[in-house]
Parts: structure tokens; C-alpha cells; sequence
């Protein structure tokens, strides 16, 4: 095996795992409360704190994940649906995020993996964050072009240089290509009904007919907003139309 | 005749082709509570449905020329045996007889999975007093028309429309009462035909009543008709007029005839008269039900209503049935009350609720119970808790949402044989032998929300911004460096010429530190600067170049070059060979002759250059 080769191997392994390991973890008395009204069955009293908590440290999938907990057990199937799939977006890897957004999903109608995909596919494809990805290719990115720069600035060691450099390169071109098909696959804005059964007509306003209904809970992309009125597009039935904006909670 | 008779038995009068076994499933029964009444009086008529099936159709009544036909009540039951479901309605109405002689009920049929049965037609006796052993079921007889005179100033007869409300919610009720003032011998029976009722939802308010008033010194028998209604959306409602048409009597009438339902029809038709009076027209304000504080289990009940709950057993094993029973009752469109929605019972498996409607309508109120039935099997062993279920309503009284709970419910569960929970409990397709999922809930909280150093530093790198082109300038500079270089490499003479005075500036400041301490030293780098100097600009190895060659070289691939640059160098030229080679005739001349030969090779560079 060429030395290119074994580099990129390495690597890819090395990068793949990156992400794994978690800190030690001292729960501030926010989260201590929040945990014993929850397990107390006040589940409002906890989510009043998780949301505190997870606006504070937005980038936390698991102040969203038990934000969705505590919204999920209070019957809030859309609000909990959207603080699920914003954990998710963070961290798509936990397993028990995946499991309560499959889980509450499944009660708007709709499932995390979508019909006809295989199961370990998805697994994959959404093993990293967009941001995760994002991370990757730019570090890589930074990791190739110095590489090659110092390939073509020093001729005496090019030799030397070579395998490292090509590696680089090559891991590069795996993970931003990751990260672009990803991005162009998902949605711009997404959205989350967040009303027990919403109305989305033919335009901004009620004068304009229903020209449909969504269940609570159920994903939207959200296209453009007008006013009080936001455009959605439905993912799974490909429909669109206007919904005043109170009824959709971005994600 | 006293006490309910049956009039007709089990009218399940099937079609012939049916099996015997399907005859079985559904029945028809009618019944009335007597079989003569006085044309004042009222029968009280019962149709019973029943069948296997929480839902079964409503009986459909024929015309009945004989009789006012008035809904009274209906009255539901349900029972749940091994699995299966029987029902029993009992449809409750109100006949007023409306002639003297002969009355039939005629039959009343039921379709219910393409199959029809119907009852046997009843057959009524209508006197024209009460009869001895049937007492009028209002009890008072009409009033006597001894003082029916006309009076000037006041109508024969006339109706009037009024609505105990001016303002109600939607699905409020509201009783309109049409009352129909009569004082004159009518030739008939009059015709009364109701108001329209569109946008609402009636329910007749039996029996009629019989009253007498008086107006402008005329005494009037009365008759009193009331419907409650249910306004089905807000707004300005409109109540079209009730009207009634009235035979007029001609002559030979009997002037002291009953009121006008109890007109005997053997009265002298041929002179008679149509006459029509009319109500106006009734306005209702609906007021919409208010968004605001509406319960997220609202399923648009609208009244006053309780709720209670209760098991069939207290005791029971795994894999046993419990029969529970949800009642709602109270005042209210009850037809409006939805499905009752039931908490999550993981620990039992529950079947489809099957619900009954019973109504009644004492006091002009529509009032009753909803009935909701559960049959629940205990999945696992324990003291298990059925927690307290919530039913949401609109208060009108009070104008504000209220949400009432029944009791929590014990009951205690046995261990039931092997493999009895197993059998009702594998929700999932994928339980593994020996393992029950016994229900499905969400994941527990995250108790350890600590993002990984690695994966904080990743995402924040993923937020890209300027420090990301780092890179890219790094690259680029390197590869614009490369470009440069190889157009370096690819000219050595250009290179050559253009790094000369560099080359000898760099020679004589050698020089000039040298001068000191070796002035022939000095000398000869000043020297091999100038002479190195010249080569590179004409290409020429400096080695045996001759001043001579040089200045025919310079003026010949620098035509520009002036007279005083080739003096100036010739006459360095000469002075550094003196230098040179009799350096005592120039000692100490070496140090100050540095700065004047740079001097003049960067002024023939610019010379050059230009």
C-alpha cells in the first residue's frame, strides 16, 4: 500500500472518531430543579427551566433533548418536536435523541428515517452535524492548503511532503463533498407546527382559502415570511401554502 | 286501560331470505302507554332499537296523518359481554291525536346492514272526551268556549313567537316558545307548520301545553308548542315565522268545540274557511365561543356538566377484563360533546370506546348523559391506578372554559396464567421469548449535558468567517511565488542583469568594511564589483573582460547610454588598477572610493534602466 494511502486511511479514521468522548459533567442547581420537577411530574415547571438553560447554551443538544422531554410529557407534540430536531441538528449521533424524535414524530405522522431509506444509511449520512461537518472540511481544508503550499515553497523535501499532502487533500474533498451533498439535501429553514391542527390557505391572510391542514408537529420548510404570514412548503406531502407565523416554530 | 301496553311484540319482521342467525342480531319493538285517548289527550309512543353495535341506526318514522308527532327523549344502554358489544335505544315520542275515531301508527322501520325490519302498525282509539279508564295526560279538560263571545277589538284567533334569550353562545340552548291563541269554533284541525330553523339545531320540547289567557276582555284557550334550540354558528340568527292555518267554521258549528288540536274533523267542511296567521320573524345574537383559555381537550361541549367514572370490578388478574364506564351529565347539547379523550393507560391494553346518548327534557332544559364504555386488560400484576380523566366544557353561565376530572380508579391485578400479559402486551413485532414490552414512552432526561471539547471546537471552526481565506492567500502566495520563480529561471541573462547592482553593491560594501584593514583587499572587490557589474549588463563572463570591450558592449546594447556614465566608469576602471597594483601611490584613497563607486553604479543602473 502507497504511503498516501495509508495516511488517508489513518487519518479518516482519526477524524471519524474525533467527535466521541464527553467531559465530566458538574449539574448547576437550575439543572438539579429542573430534573426533580420533572421526575415530580411538573413538567412545565421543568420546561420553563430547560428553555432558560438551553437559551443560555444554545449549542447543547441535551438541554433542547430534555427541553423536549419535559415539553413531550405536557402533550406539546410540536414544541417538543421542534426542540428534538434542533438536539438533533447538534448531535444526530445520541441515540436517544434519535429515538424520541423518531418516537414523537411517529405521533405527527411522520418518521425520522423517511420511507424507502435504509435504515443504516441514514445512520451514516447523519453521523455528523451540519456544523460538525462544516468543522471537518475546514480544518481539513486548512490542514491541505498548507500542506501543498509548503510542497511547492520547499522543493528539497517534496518527496517527504508528498504523501501528506495528497492525503490531506483527499480527505478534504471527502468531507467538504460530505458536507456540501448535506447541505443541499436539507432544507433552508425548517419549521414545526407548533398548533393542534393549523390551516394553511392560498395566501397571506384569511381571506384566502384553506387549502389545507397539518396535523401538530408536523416539519415544514419554511420559504418566505410576509407580515404575520410565513410561506411553507409540507416535506412529505410537497404541498405549500401561507400560515400565520404564530402557528410554526422555527427550528 | 291502565299501565303500558304492549301493542305490538317483537316486530322483527324479517325479510323471509334471511337466516335465522342474522334475524337475530337486530330487533324493533314499539310500544304505546294506551291504546284510547280523548282527542284532548296524549299517547306516549317507544320505539326500541337494539343490536349488536354501539352505533346503531335511528328508527325512520313514517308520516303520521293521524297524530302531531313530538321527540320526547331518547334513552341509550350498552353492554359489553366477552368482547361483545350489545346495544338497546329506546326513542321516546309524543302523540297528540288529531281527529275523533280511528288512528293508526303505522309501521316503523330500521335498515341497518341492508336488511330492514319494521313493526306492526298500532291501532288507536280517539274519543272525543277522555275516557274513563285514561285520564288526560295533562290532566286539566279544555276550557269551557261558554265564553268564546266575540268581542270587538279582538282577533279569533292569532299565534305569537318569543325566544327566552336575545343572546346566546353557540351551542347554548335557547327555547322558542310559539303560542296559538284561539277563541273561535274552528270547522278543523289547524295546521301548524314550524318556523325555519336553519342554522340551528332543534329538539322539540313535548308535551304541548294548554293554557287559557285572556286579551282586549276575550278569553282565549291557548295552545303552547316549545322547541329548544342550538344555534351551530355565531352571528345575527334568523328565526323564520311559525304559522297555522285555521278551518274557519261556517254555520252549524258547535260553538263550544275543544281548542284548536282537539277539533273534531266531522265538523261541517263545506263551509269552512282557510284562514293563516304568522309569527315575525325572530332575531338570536350568537356569540362565538371564546378562543382565549380554551382547554386543548375542548371538543365543543357547551352547557353545565359533571362527570363521574366507575369499574365494573376492583379485582382482577393479568390478561382479565375491566369494564370502565365514563359518564358525562349534565345540561347541554349533549349531541355536540365529542369523544372523550383518555389518558395514557400503559399498563393496560384498551379497546375502542364505544359511547351512548341518553337525553331527557324536563322542565323545557335538554339535559342527559353521555356514556363512555372501555373494556381494559391489565397487562401487568400490581395495584394499578386508572389516573383521573379530564373533560373540558364552556360554561355559558358563567362565560369561561371549565375542566372537570373524575376520581382516580384502584384496582388490584393478580398474576394471570403464563404467557396471559405476553399474548396482549407484544406491541412491538421484534419482542424477543421471554421478554414483554409492556408500552412505549420517550427516553429518560440527559443527566450528563457536557458537549465533547472536540466536537465544541469542530462546530466552532464550522462557523467559518474571514480567518478561513488564510489558507487560500497562503496557496495562492505560494503558487504566485512558484510562477514567479520559474519566469526567474527561464531568462538567466534578464536575471542577470537586473541582480548586477545588487550583486556589486553588495561587493562594495564588502569592500568598504576591507578598507581599512586590507586596502588591496578592498581594492580588489571594488574591483571584481565593478568588472562583475559590467558583465552581467552586457551577458559577458567577467573573467578577461577588458574596459574596452565593455564600453563597445554597453554602447552597443544600451544606445542610450551617455558620454559621462562611460567616462565615469572608465576612469573607476583605471583608478581601481592603480589600486591595485601600486597601492602605495593611492594609500588611504581606498575607503572614500566605496561610496563614490556605488554612487556611479547606481547611477548608470538608472541611466540603464530608463
Amino acid at each position: 500500500m502507497k504511503p498516501a494511502v495509508k495516511i488517508f486511511a489513518a487519518a479518516l479514521a482519526l477524524t471519524a472518531w474525533l467527535p466521541l468522548g464527553a467531559a465530566a459533567f458538574s449539574p448547576s442547581p437550575a439543572f438539579k430543579q429542573a430534573q426533580k420537577n420533572y421526575d415530580a411530574g411538573d413538567y412545565a415547571g421543568a420546561s420553563a427551566i430547560f428553555s432558560q438553560i438551553s437559551a443560555q447554551h444554545p449549542e447543547n443538544s441535551a438541554y433542547l433533548y430534555n427541553l423536549g422531554d419535559s415539553l413531550f410529557k405536557q402533550g406539546r407534540l410540536g414544541p417538543a418536536i421542534a426542540a428534538y430536531q434542533k438536539a438533533f441538528d447538534l448531535d444526530p449521533r445520541n441515540s436517544n435523541i434519535r429515538y424520541n424524535l423518531n418516537f414523537a414524530l411517529n405521533k405527527a405522522g411522520e418518521t425520522l428515517v423517511p420511507p424507502g431509506v435504509p435504515p443504516a444509511l441514514f445512520d451514516v449520512f447523519y453521523w455528523f452535524s451540519l456544523p460538525e461537518l462544516s468543522g471537518l472540511q475546514w480544518t481539513l481544508c486548512w490542514l491541505a492548503l498548507i500542506l501543498c503550499g509548503f510542497w511547492i515553497l520547499l522543493p528539497d523535501v517534496r518527496d517527504k511532503l508528498k504523501p501528506w499532502a495528497a492525503s490531506a487533500l483527499a480527505l478534504w474533498i471527502f468531507w467538504g463533498g460530505w458536507f456540501l451533498v448535506r447541505k443541499s439535501l436539507e432544507p433552508e429553514r425548517l419549521g414545526v407546527i407548533v398548533n393542534p391542527s393549523a390551516e394553511i390557505r392560498s395566501g397571506p391572510g384569511d381571506g384566502f382559502n384553506v387549502i389545507f391542514t397539518a396535523p401538530e408537529g408536523r416539519r415544514v420548510e419554511i420559504l418566505a415570511p410576509q407580515g404575520d404570514w410565513i410561506e411553507i412548503g409540507v416535506l412529505k406531502e410537497g404541498l405549500q401554502g401561507w400560515i400565520k407565523s404564530d402557528a410554526v416554530e422555527g427550528v | 286501560m291502565r299501565g303500558k301496553i304492549r301493542a305490538a311484540g317483537l316486530a322483527a319482521l324479517l325479510l323471509a331470505s334471511v337466516p335465522a342467525a342474522l334475524r337475530a342480531q337486530i330487533s324493533i319493538n314499539a310500544q304505546v302507554d294506551r291504546s284510547q285517548v280523548a282527542l284532548n289527550g296524549q299517547i306516549t309512543l317507544t320505539v326500541d332499537v337494539s343490536g349488536p353495535s354501539s352505533s346503531l341506526p335511528d328508527p325512520r318514522i313514517p308520516p303520521m296523518p293521524d297524530f302531531s308527532r313530538y321527540s320526547s327523549g331518547r334513552n341509550q344502554s350498552i353492554s359489553i359481554v366477552n368482547g361483545k358489544i350489545s346495544s338497546s335505544i329506546d326513542y321516546t315520542y309524543v302523540l297528540v291525536p288529531r281527529f275523533v275515531g280511528k288512528g293508526v301508527i303505522p309501521p316503523i322501520t330500521l335498515t341497518y346492514n341492508k336488511r330492514t325490519v319494521q313493526t306492526s302498525p298500532i291501532a288507536i282509539e280517539v274519543l272525543r272526551s277522555a275516557p274513563a279508564a285514561a285520564a288526560p295526560a295533562q290532566g286539566s279538560p279544555p276550557p269551557s268556549m261558554a265564553q268564546a263571545h266575540e268581542v270587538p277589538g279582538a282577533p279569533d284567533f292569532f299565534v305569537t313567537a318569543q325566544l327566552d334569550k336575545k343572546k346566546v353562545y353557540v351551542d347554548e340552548q335557547a327555547t322558542l316558545t310559539v303560542k296559538f291563541y284561539n277563541a273561535a269554533a274552528l270547522a278543523g284541525n289547524p295546521q301548524y307548520t314550524p318556523p325555519d330553523l336553519s342554522g340551528f339545531m332543534k329538539e322539540d320540547l313535548p308535551p304541548i301545553r294548554r293554557e287559557t289567557a285572556q286579551f282586549r276582555g276575550r278569553m282565549y284557550d291557548v295552545s303552547v308548542i316549545k322547541t329548544a334550540i342550538f344555534p351551530e354558528r355565531d352571528g345575527r340568527l334568523v328565526i323564520g315565522p311559525a304559522s297555522v292555518r285555521c278551518p274557519v267554521a261556517g254555520q252549524g258549528m258547535d260553538p263550544f268545540s275543544p281548542n284548536f288540536f282537539n277539533q273534531v274533523f266531522n265538523m261541517n267542511f263545506g263551509a269552512a274557511q282557510m284562514k293563516t296567521v304568522s309569527t315575525n320573524a325572530l332575531k338570536l345574537i350568537v356569540l362565538p365561543l371564546p378562543a382565549a383559555g380554551q382547554p386543548r381537550n375542548f371538543s365543543g361541549a357547551v352547557g353545565h356538566f359533571s362527570i363521574s367514572d366507575s369499574l365494573d370490578k376492583n379485582r382482577t388478574q393479568v390478561g382479565g377484563a375491566l369494564n370502565l364506564t365514563v359518564s358525562i351529565q349534565g345540561q347541554g347539547n349533549l349531541r355536540a360533546v365529542g369523544d372523550l379523550r383518555m389518558p395514557e393507560l400503559t399498563s393496560f391494553r384498551t379497546y375502542e370506546t364505544v359511547s351512548s346518548l341518553n337525553l331527557d327534557k324536563k322542565n323545557d332544559v335538554v339535559e342527559g348523559s353521555k356514556v363512555y364504555k372501555t373494556v381494559l386488560i391489565p397487562r401487568i400484576s400490581g395495584d394499578l391506578t386508572i389516573p383521573p380523566i379530564a373533560f373540558a366544557y364552556f360554561d355559558p353561565a358563567h362565560g369561561a372554559y371549565e375542566t372537570i376530572r373524575t376520581k382516580p380508579l384502584s384496582v388490584g391485578v393478580k398474576p394471570g396464567p403464563a404467557n396471559q400479559a405476553a399474548g396482549f402486551a407484544s406491541l412491538g413485532a421484534a419482542s424477543a421469548p421471554g421478554l414483554t414490552e409492556i408500552s412505549q414512552d420517550i427516553r429518560y432526561l440527559n443527566t450528563n449535558p457536557e458537549n465533547s471539547p472536540l466536537v465544541s471546537l469542530l462546530r466552532r471552526l464550522g462557523r467559518g468567517g474571514p480567518q478561513n481565506a488564510l489558507p487560500f492567500i497562503f496557496f495562492a502566495a505560494c503558487l504566485l511565488w512558484r510562477g514567479v520563480e520559474r519566469r526567474r529561471l527561464a531568462d538567466p541573462k534578464r536575471l542577470r542583469a537586473r541582480q548586477a547592482c545588487k550583486t556589486a553593491l553588495a561587493l562594495i560594501a564588502e569592500a568598504s568594511r576591507e578598507a581599512e584593514r586590507d586596502p588591496k583587499k578592498s581594492a580588489d572587490l571594488m574591483s571584481e564589483a565593478l568588472c562583475g557589474y559590467l558583465a552581467d549588463k552586457i551577458s559577458e563572463p567577467p573573467a578577461g573582460l577588458t574596459l574596452r570591450r565593455a564600453q563597445e558592449l554597453l554602447r552597443l546594447r544600451h544606445p542610450n547610454i551617455s558620454a559621462g556614465a562611460l567616462s565615469g566608469i572608465k576612469n573607476a576602471w583605471e583608478e581601481l588598477d592603480l589600486r591595485r597594483f601600486a597601492p602605495a601611490a593611492h594609500s588611504g584613497a581606498g575607503k572614500a572610493g566605496a561610496p563614490d563607486l556605488a554612487e556611479l553604479l547606481k547611477a548608470v543602473e538608472k541611466e540603464l534602466d530608463s
